[in-house]
C-alpha cells in the first residue's frame, strides 16, 4: 500500500483513501466539436502507458475529496513528487536514482 | 403529526460495545451538521457570525468562543458546522444573513451522518485495528479531524482529548461501523487477558 | 550388519540435563494416534525426536519417506496437520515451528493407509517416468469426444494427479475461530530477535526511536537460544538474553512481537506481520483472536533475519535422519534431544567440525566427518584432532541406506575408495544462505559473493538496514556489532531523512566467515547421479535440473518453472542456492551469471483467515440499509441486494409466492396506489451560481433553461459517449440543484462530477455534496396517489393541475420539512416525499396506513422493475453495459447545446452507423413464457454454430397489466425490425419472438394525471 503525500492535506495519506484516477495532463478540448474523429480517438483512448515516469492524476476520495496529480515510476511504483491541480510541473529525479528504480 | 424536533436516532437500535477497561462506545449526538463550501480566503467572513475563524489547516477542528458551533475543516474549500443545539436552518440563516454576496454553498446535511463517541484507555488500539493512518497523540493530536476509513466504511474522525475520539460516519453505515469497533474492543479485551494470565 | 530399528518410548533421546524446556512438566501428545510426551518449550519436532520419531511424512510426489531436515520455519519436510476438536484442522504445518501443548494432536499427511506403509509410495518406483516436465510429456490425448484433446486431462488425469500429490487436505468447515487486524506505525521495525536484532533494537531504542521487534519464534534469543557456552557483554549468553529482552520490555516505545512472522514487505516500507496468539495455548481463551495481522508502517527497516543451513545434494539425501548439522546442534542445546546416537557429519564448510566437536561431547559418537573439499580450514582441522574425529577428506556421499531411517552412508573417498558407514544420523552443512526475502522484497538487489559462496546484497536501499547473518556477518562478535550498528544506522537515517546509508553497504567477508563455502558448482561441475534431492518439498533432483537444462531451460526463472523447484511452499529456503549452483555446473557459467529468481511474499504460508481478519459474516463487507428498512422487515418483506444496499423486493401476504406477491403489488399501483421505499437513490446537492451551467456540461439533457420549481429526467454519459447514469435534476433556486443519481451509481457520479468540476470546468463556481443519506425517499404512486398525500401536507398545492408532472416544491408532511418531488417511474400519477432520513420511518408508517386505508399497499423493487418495463423505461446498468449511447436507448439527444461531455464521440463513426444495437420491446409467442434476462436474439431458432447474435434480453417479466410476459433487448438495426419474428434461443428450445415497441403500456402517457 503506497503513501501518497496530498498537496491539499499537506501530508501522507495510506493508498487506500485514493482511488486512482488515469493518465495526468490530458486536457479536455475547449471545443469538441472542432475535433478530428481521429484528434478526439486520441483524447479518449491513447495515453503514453510509460515504463518510467508517469504523470498520473488521484483522487482523494476517503480524505479531502480533492484530485491532485502525482509524478510515480511505473517499474518502482515510488512516487517522487504530488501536486495540486494547475502547479508547477515537477521534474522527475535525475537518470541516475530513476535509473536504479529502472533495474 | 411528527415531532420535527425529534428524529429518530441511527444508532438508537444498536447495542453499543465497551468495555471500561478498553474502550466505550456511545451516541452523539448533533442536531445541525451543515457542509459549507466556500473559497479559502471568503471562509473567515462567512464564520464571523458563528464566532469561528476558519483560517485553520485543513483536518483540522476549530470550537466556537461560546463552544456552540465546531467547525471541522476536512478539505481547502470544505467546513463541516456542527451544533448540537442548534437547529441547522436557524445556523444557515445566521451565515446566510451576513454572506452578501460571497459565492458558497451551504448544505443541511444533519441526517446525513451518525455520531458515536469512542473513549477509554485503548481508544488508539481500537481505532488501529481497521483505520490505516497513524494514531499516536503526536501525530494525530486532540483537534485533528479528518475524513479516513475505518475498515471498509469512510468516517470522519475527529480527537476530542487523549482517550477519546468522535466519529461520524454515514447513516446506513452505523450498524457495520459499531459492528467493527465491537470486534476490536472485543479483541482487545481478550489479548489483554491473555497477557494479564500470563 | 543392519542395526535393528530404533524403538520409540518415551523420550530416550531426550538428554539428563540442559536446554531450554521446562523438565519439571511433561505435556502429553498425539501423533497420527500414538502417545507421546514432552516438554514446554518443545516444538513438537523436538519432542517427536525426543522420543526417537524421525519418519513425520511422505513427500510430495513420490511419497518418500521424510523425517526432519532443520529446526526452523525453513523446514520443507516435516509438515503436519494439527486438529483441535472436531473443527479445527490446520494442513501443511512445519512441526519445527509448532509450539507442543498439552493435548495436542497432531497427524502425518500426504500418506494411506498409514505413514509406515503408504500405498502411493509405488510413485517412487516409477520415478523415471516422473521427471521434470512430465505433466507436458506424458498427459497428451487421446481425445476425448467434444472435449477434445484436453478431455483426457480434465477428465482423467488431472482429477488422478491431484488425489495423488499434494500435501495436507484443507479442513470442509467454516473456521470457526477469530482472527484481528492492527495497523501500526514506528520509526524502526526490526525484522528479528535474535543476538542482531536485539542489539539493533536497543541501540535505536537508546536513540528515542519508537520500535517493534518482530520475531517469528516462541521466545526471542534467535540463535543464542542455542548458543550455550559463549559469552555475550561478558554473561553468559543465555543470562545477556534474558537481561536484554527484559531491558527492552521496560522501554516504552519498544513493543516486542513474539511468534511473529514479517511475512512481507510492500510499497513505502508497509511491512505486513503475522502474530500467533493462541496456536501455542492449550486451552485457548473464548474470544482470543488465533492470529493477528499487523500491517506496520515504518521508516527505517533492521533485517536481522538470519541465516539459513544449506543441505548438501547427493543420492540418497532425503532419507528421515538426514538433518542439517545447525539443527542437529540447535535440538541437542535448546531442546535437550538427541536426534541420533551415531552420526556422519557430511560437510562442505568448517561450520561443521565445532558442532562434531560439541556432538562427541554430548555422546553422539561422530563415526566420520566426510569433507567433500580436500582439506578443511586449519582451526576446524585442529578442532577435529582435539576431539579425535576421524575425517575423511575430498570425499563424497555416493548413497545412504536406510527405509524409515537412514542406516549407513556409503562413502566414496579418493582413489575411488568406497565405504559404507552405519549410523542412524547424518548432519549436512552446505554452508548458510543469509535470509534476504524481505530485502529482495525491499526492491534490494543481490548479487553472487565467491568468497561467501553466497547471495549477499549488492547495494544500499535507502531506510533498509540488513545485520549479523543476513548481512553475511559470522561469530557472535561480529554480529552483535553489525547490530547495534544497524540500529544506529536506523537513527541517524531517520534523522537525515534518508542520507546516511552505512549499515546496509555491503561488506567483503572474510575467507573464514560461516557462510564461507564453496559454491555446489564449483564443488561439483557434473550433478550427482541417482535420487540427489534440491527441492525435498516439490521432489526435485539434481537430474531433474539436469534434464531441464539439456532440454533447452536455461534461464533459471524457466528451470524454476518447467521443474518446480523453488515453488513449494517453502519457497525453496533450503534448496535456491543449490540449484542455482547445479544449473550454473551444467550450463558452465558462474553462479553469478545464471542470477536467482524473485522471492515473492509470503515468507512463510499465511492463513486466510489472518488476511481476512474481521471482514467475514455480518462484517463481510458494509451491510447499508434505510430508515425505513425496519418497518419494512417488520412487514416480513423478501430483500435483495443492491450493491451494498439491502432493498425491500417485494412484501408477500401469507400464501403468496414471489409471483403472485408481485403481481398483486403490480395490480394496486396501476390500480390504486403503492408506497416505495426509494432512499438508496443517490442524491447530490449542487449549489453556486455556476451550478446551472455546470450541469448543463454534465448531462445531455438541456438543463440551463430548467426554470425554478421544475425537474428533468437527465442522462449522463461518460466523455466516450455511453450511458453512465440516470435521474432527476430538479431546479430549486436559482443557484441551487438537487439531483438524484441509481442506486449503485452514486459515488461513482459525484468522483465524476467532482472532477470535472476541480479540473475541466474550473471556470464555474459551484459545490457538490452528497445529500444520499440526508434524505429519505418515498414513492407513492397510482391514481390515488394525490388522495394519499393532500390530507398530510402542508405549505404545497397538489391539487389537479397545481404542481404539473415534473414539478418539485418544498413544504411539510405531517409537520417535517419536506421536498416533494411529481415524478413517476410507474406511468401513473406519482409522487416522491423526501424528508430527512431521521423522519423517514414516521413518515413511511402515516403513508403507509393512509395508502392501504384506500386500498393501497407497499410495493418492491421488482414491482418497480416490472412497472418500469411495461413503460419502456430503463435501468442503467441492465438496459445499458458501458457500450450503449443514448440513441441505442431511444433517448432523445438535445442538438441544440453545443457541448455536454460525451457529445463529441456521439458523432463517431463507429456511434452513428445503423446497425447499432438498438432497445426494442420483445413480445413472446402463446406459451413461451417469461424468457432469460441475458439470453440472444437470433434470426432463425436453430442459428448454425458460429452465427453472430443480433441482440441479447436486457430484462424480461410477467406483465400483470397485459396478462403477457414481456421483455426489453438490444438487437441490431432494432427500430427498423418493429415488426419482425425472431427467435430466442433457450436450453428447452427457442422462442418465437416479435419485435415490438419498447413501450408496452399507455404508450401516449395518458395516465400519468391520475
Amino acid at each position: 500500500m503506497l503513501l501518497i503525500r496530498c498537496p491539499y492535506c499537506e501530508e501522507d495519506r495510506p493508498e487506500v483513501e485514493f482511488r486512482y484516477a488515469g493518465e495526468a495532463h490530458v486536457a479536455r478540448s475547449l471545443q469538441p466539436s472542432a475535433e478530428s474523429d481521429a484528434d478526439w480517438a486520441q483524447y479518449l483512448y491513447i495515453r503514453s502507458s510509460p515504463k518510467g515516469w508517469h504523470r498520473e492524476r488521484w483522487h482523494h476520495v476517503h480524505g479531502c475529496g480533492r484530485f491532485l496529480n502525482a509524478l510515480r515510476h511505473t517499474v518502482s511504483d515510488r512516487i517522487a513528487a504530488t501536486y495540486a491541480v494547475g502547479a508547477a510541473l515537477p521534474e522527475p529525479p535525475a537518470p541516475a536514482q530513476g535509473g536504479k528504480a529502472d533495474a | 403529526m411528527v415531532d420535527p424536533r425529534a428524529p429518530a436516532c441511527p444508532v438508537a437500535s444498536l447495542d453499543l460495545p465497551g468495555n471500561a477497561a478498553t474502550g466505550m462506545v456511545a451516541a452523539a449526538y448533533f442536531r445541525a451538521r451543515l457542509s459549507m463550501r466556500a473559497a479559502p480566503d471568503a471562509a473567515g467572513r462567512l464564520g464571523e457570525p458563528l464566532g469561528l475563524r476558519l483560517d485553520g489547516r485543513t483536518n483540522t477542528a476549530e470550537i466556537s468562543a461560546s463552544g456552540g458551533t465546531c467547525a471541522l475543516r476536512l478539505g481547502p474549500d470544505e467546513w463541516l458546522l456542527l451544533s448540537r443545539t442548534e437547529p441547522p436552518d436557524a445556523l444557515a440563516a445566521r451565515i446566510a444573513a451576513t454572506a452578501g454576496g460571497t459565492p458558497h454553498a451551504l448544505v443541511d446535511v444533519s441526517h446525513r451522518h451518525a455520531g458515536l463517541e469512542l473513549a477509554g484507555p485503548a481508544v488508539e488500539a481500537v481505532l488501529a485495528s481497521g483505520c490505516p493512518l497513524p494514531l499516536g497523540i503526536a501525530a494525530f493530536p486532540p483537534g485533528r479531524a479528518t475524513r479516513t476509513l475505518l475498515a471498509k466504511a469512510e468516517i470522519l474522525l475527529w480527537r476530542l482529548a487523549a482517550d477519546r475520539f468522535h466519529i461520524d460516519v454515514a447513516r446506513s453505515l452505523a450498524p457495520y461501523t459499531v459492528g467493527v469497533l465491537r470486534e476490536a474492543i472485543g479483541v482487545e479485551v481478550a489479548i489483554a487477558e491473555l497477557r494479564s494470565g500470563q | 550388519m543392519s542395526r535393528p530399528p530404533v524403538e520409540t518410548s518415551a523420550e530416550r533421546f531426550r538428554t539428563i540435563n540442559g536446554g531450554r524446556i521446562d523438565r519439571t512438566r511433561r505435556l502429553s501428545f498425539t501423533f497420527d494416534g500414538k502417545p507421546l510426551t514432552g516438554h514446554p518449550g518443545d516444538t513438537l519436532a523436538s519432542a517427536l525426536l525426543a522420543s526417537g520419531v524421525h519418519l513425520v511424512g511422505r513427500s510430495f510426489k513420490y511419497h518418500r519417506p521424510r523425517g526432519i531436515l532443520s529446526a526452523g520455519s525453513e523446514e520443507p519436510n516435516a509438515l503436519v496437520t494439527v486438529r483441535r476438536g472436531w473443527r479445527r484442522a490446520t494442513p501443511n504445518l512445519r512441526a519445527t515451528e509448532v509450539e507442543l501443548y498439552d493435548g495436542l494432536v497432531a497427524e502425518s499427511q500426504n500418506r494411506w493407509p498409514s505413514l509406515a506403509f503408504d500405498l502411493a509410495s509405488v510413485n517412487d518406483r516409477l520415478a523415471p517416468l516422473l521427471s521434470a516436465g512430465f505433466y507436458y510429456k506424458t498427459f497428451m490425448g487421446p481425445r476425448w469426444g467434444r472435449l477434445g484433446a484436453n478431455g483426457a486431462w480434465t477428465r482423467l488425469y488431472e482429477p488422478l494427479i491431484r488425489r495423488m500429490a499434494g500435501l495436507g487436505r484443507a479442513p470442509l468447515d467454516s473456521d470457526p475461530d477469530r482472527y484481528a487486524t492492527r495497523y501500526d506505525h514506528c520509526d524502526a521495525l526490526i525484522v528479528g530477535a535474535g543476538p542482531a536484532g536485539l542489539m539493533a533494537a536497543l541501540a535505536a531504542a537508546e536513540a528515542g526511536l519508537s520500535v517493534i521487534v518482530a520475531d517469528e519464534q516462541a521466545e526471542p534469543g534467535g540463535s543464542l537460544l542455542a548458543e550455550t557456552t559463549s559469552a555475550v557483554h561478558g554473561r553468559p549468553a543465555w543470562t545477556w538474553l534474558a537481561d536484554t529482552v527484559a531491558q527492552l520490555a521496560r522501554m516504552p516505545r519498544v513493543r516486542l512481537l513474539p511468534r511473529t512472522t514479517a511475512f512481507g514487505c510492500y510499497p513505502d516500507h508497509l511491512i505486513g506481520l503475522a502474530e500467533r496468539l493462541g496456536d501455542h495455548l492449550a486451552e485457548v481463551p473464548k474470544g482470543l483472536p488465533r492470529e493477528r495481522l499487523w500491517q506496520v508502517r515504518a521508516r527505517e527497516v533492521v533485517l536481522a533475519t538470519g541465516a539459513i543451513e544449506r543441505p548438501l545434494v547427493f543420492p540418497g539425501n532425503d532419507r528421515p535422519g538426514i538433518m542439517l548439522a545447525g539443527a542437529v546442534e540447535t535440538y541437542l542445546e535448546r531442546f535437550g534431544v538427541m536426534a541420533g546416537t551415531r552420526a556422519v557429519v557430511v560437510t562442505a564448510c568448517d561450520s561443521a567440525y565445532p558442532i562434531a566437536a560439541n556432538l562427541a561431547e554430548h555422546g553422539i559418537e561422530v563415526a566420520r566427518i566426510v569433507e567433500l573439499r580436500q582439506a578443511a580450514g586449519e582451526a576446524a582441522r585442529a578442532t577435529a584432532e582435539a576431539a579425535r574425529l576421524a575425517i575423511v577428506a575430498g570425499a563424497e556421499v555416493v548413497g545412504t541406506r536406510g527405509r524409515h531411517r537412514v542406516r549407513a552412508a556409503e562413502i566414496a573417498a579418493p582413489g575411488d575408495r568406497r565405504e559404507r558407514i552405519d549410523c542412524d544420523l547424518v548432519a549436512m552443512a552446505g554452508g548458510f544462505t543469509p535470509t534476504l526475502h524481505l530485502f529482495s522484497q525491499l526492491r534490494g538487489q543481490l548479487a553472487w559473493d565467491e568468497a561467501a559462496g553466497t547471495l549477499l546484497p549488492a547495494a544500499a536501499v535507502p531506510h533498509v538496514h540488513v545485520a549479523g547473518a543476513a548481512a553475511g556477518r559470522s561469530g557472535l562478535t561480529d554480529v552483535l556489532e553489525s547490530g547495534a550498528r544497524a540500529g544506529e544506522a536506523a537513527a541517524r537515517s531517520l534523522a537525515s531523512g534518508g542520507a546516511s546509508q552505512s549499515a546496509a553497504t555491503p561488506t567483503r567477508l572474510s575467507p573464514r566467515s560461516a557462510t564461507s563455502a564453496p559454491s555446489p558448482a564449483r564443488r561439483r561441475p557434473a550433478p550427482p547421479a541417482g535420487r540427489a534431492f534440491v527441492d525435498f518439498q516439490n521432489d526435485v533432483t539434481a537430474s531433474d535440473l539436469a534434464l531441464a537444462t539439456r532440454e533447452g531451460f536455461q534461464a533459471i526463472e524457466h528451470v524454476k518453472r518447467y521443474t518446480t523447484t523453488g515453488m513449494a511452499t517453502d519457497q525453496g529456503k533450503t534448496s535456491n542456492v543449490n540449484a542455482l549452483g547445479l544449473v550454473g555446473g551444467l550450463l558452465g557459467r558462474g553462479i553469478d551469471a545464471v542470477g536467482h529468481t524473485t522471492f515473492r511474499p509470503p515468507y512463510t504460508p499465511v492463513t486466510f483467515g489472518t488476511l481476512a481478519g474481521e471482514a467475514r459474516g455480518q462484517l463481510l463487507d458494509p451491510i447499508r440499509v434505510t430508515g425505513i428498512d425496519p418497518s419494512s422487515r417488520a412487514r416480513g418483506a423478501v430483500f435483495e441486494d443492491v450493491g451494498q444496499w439491502q432493498r425491500a423486493r417485494y412484501f408477500p401476504r401469507p400464501g403468496e409466492d414471489m409471483h403472485a406477491a408481485v403481481a398483486r403489488e403490480c395490480r394496486t399501483v396501476r390500480g390504486t396506489v403503492g408506497v416505495l421505499d426509494a432512499s438508496t437513490l443517490g442524491k447530490i446537492e449542487v449549489v453556486g451560481p455556476g451550478a446551472a451551467e455546470f450541469l448543463d456540461r454534465l448531462y445531455v439533457t438541456a438543463l440551463a433553461s430548467l426554470p425554478v420549481g421544475r425537474c428533468r429526467y437527465a442522462v449522463m454519459l461518460s466523455e466516450a459517449g455511453f450511458v453512465m447514469d440516470d435521474g432527476i435534476v430538479a431546479r430549486l433556486a436559482d443557484d441551487r440543484f438537487h439531483i438524484t443519481t441509481t442506486t449503485g451509481g452514486a459515488a461513482r457520479v459525484l468522483a465524476h462530477m467532482e472532477d470535472y468540476r476541480q479540473t475541466e470546468f474550473t471556470d464555474l463556481v459551484c459545490w457538490l455534496t452528497s445529500t444520499t443519506e440526508q434524505w429519505g425517499v418515498i414513492a407513492v404512486q397510482g391514481p390515488k396517489a394525490r388522495d394519499v398525500l393532500e390530507p398530510l401536507i402542508e405549505g404545497v398545492n397538489i391539487a389537479a393541475g397545481a404542481l404539473p408532472h415534473m414539478g418539485v416544491a418544498e413544504g411539510r408532511i405531517l409537520g417535517v420539512p419536506m421536498r416533494l418531488f411529481r415524478v413517476s417511474f410507474t406511468g401513473e400519477l406519482g409522487y416522491e416525499v423526501n424528508v430527512a432520513s431521521g423522519y423517514a420511518r414516521d413518515i413511511w408508517d402515516e403513508l403507509l396506513a393512509r395508502s392501504e386505508a384506500l386500498g393501497g399497499c407497499p410495493y418492491g423493487t421488482e414491482a418497480m422493475h416490472v412497472l418500469r418495463a411495461e413503460k419502456g423505461f430503463i435501468i442503467v446498468g441492465q438496459e445499458s453495459d458501458g457500450t450503449v449511447t443514448p440513441g441505442d436507448l431511444g433517448l432523445p439527444v438535445g442538438k441544440a447545446k453545443a457541448d455536454f461531455v460525451g457529445k463529441r464521440s456521439l458523432a463517431r463513426p463507429d456511434m452513428v452507423v445503423s446497425d447499432r444495437p438498438q432497445l426494442v420491446g420483445l413480445e413472446v409467442a402463446e406459451g413461451g413464457g417469461v424468457l432469460e434476462e441475458g439470453a440472444q436474439v437470433t434470426q432463425h431458432a436453430t442459428p448454425r454454430p458460429g452465427t453472430p447474435a443480433l441482440g441479447h434480453v436486457t430484462s424480461a417479466y410477467w406483465s400483470e397489466a397485459l396478462r403477457q410476459p414481456i421483455a426489453l433487448a438490444l438487437v441490431k438495426g432494432g427500430r427498423a425490425r418493429i415488426g419482425e419474428t425472431l427467435h430466442v434461443p433457450m436450453p428447452d428450445g427457442a422462442r418465437v419472438v416479435r419485435v415490438v415497441s419498447p413501450v408496452f403500456y399507455d404508450p401516449l402517457g395518458d395516465r400519468i394525471d391520475g
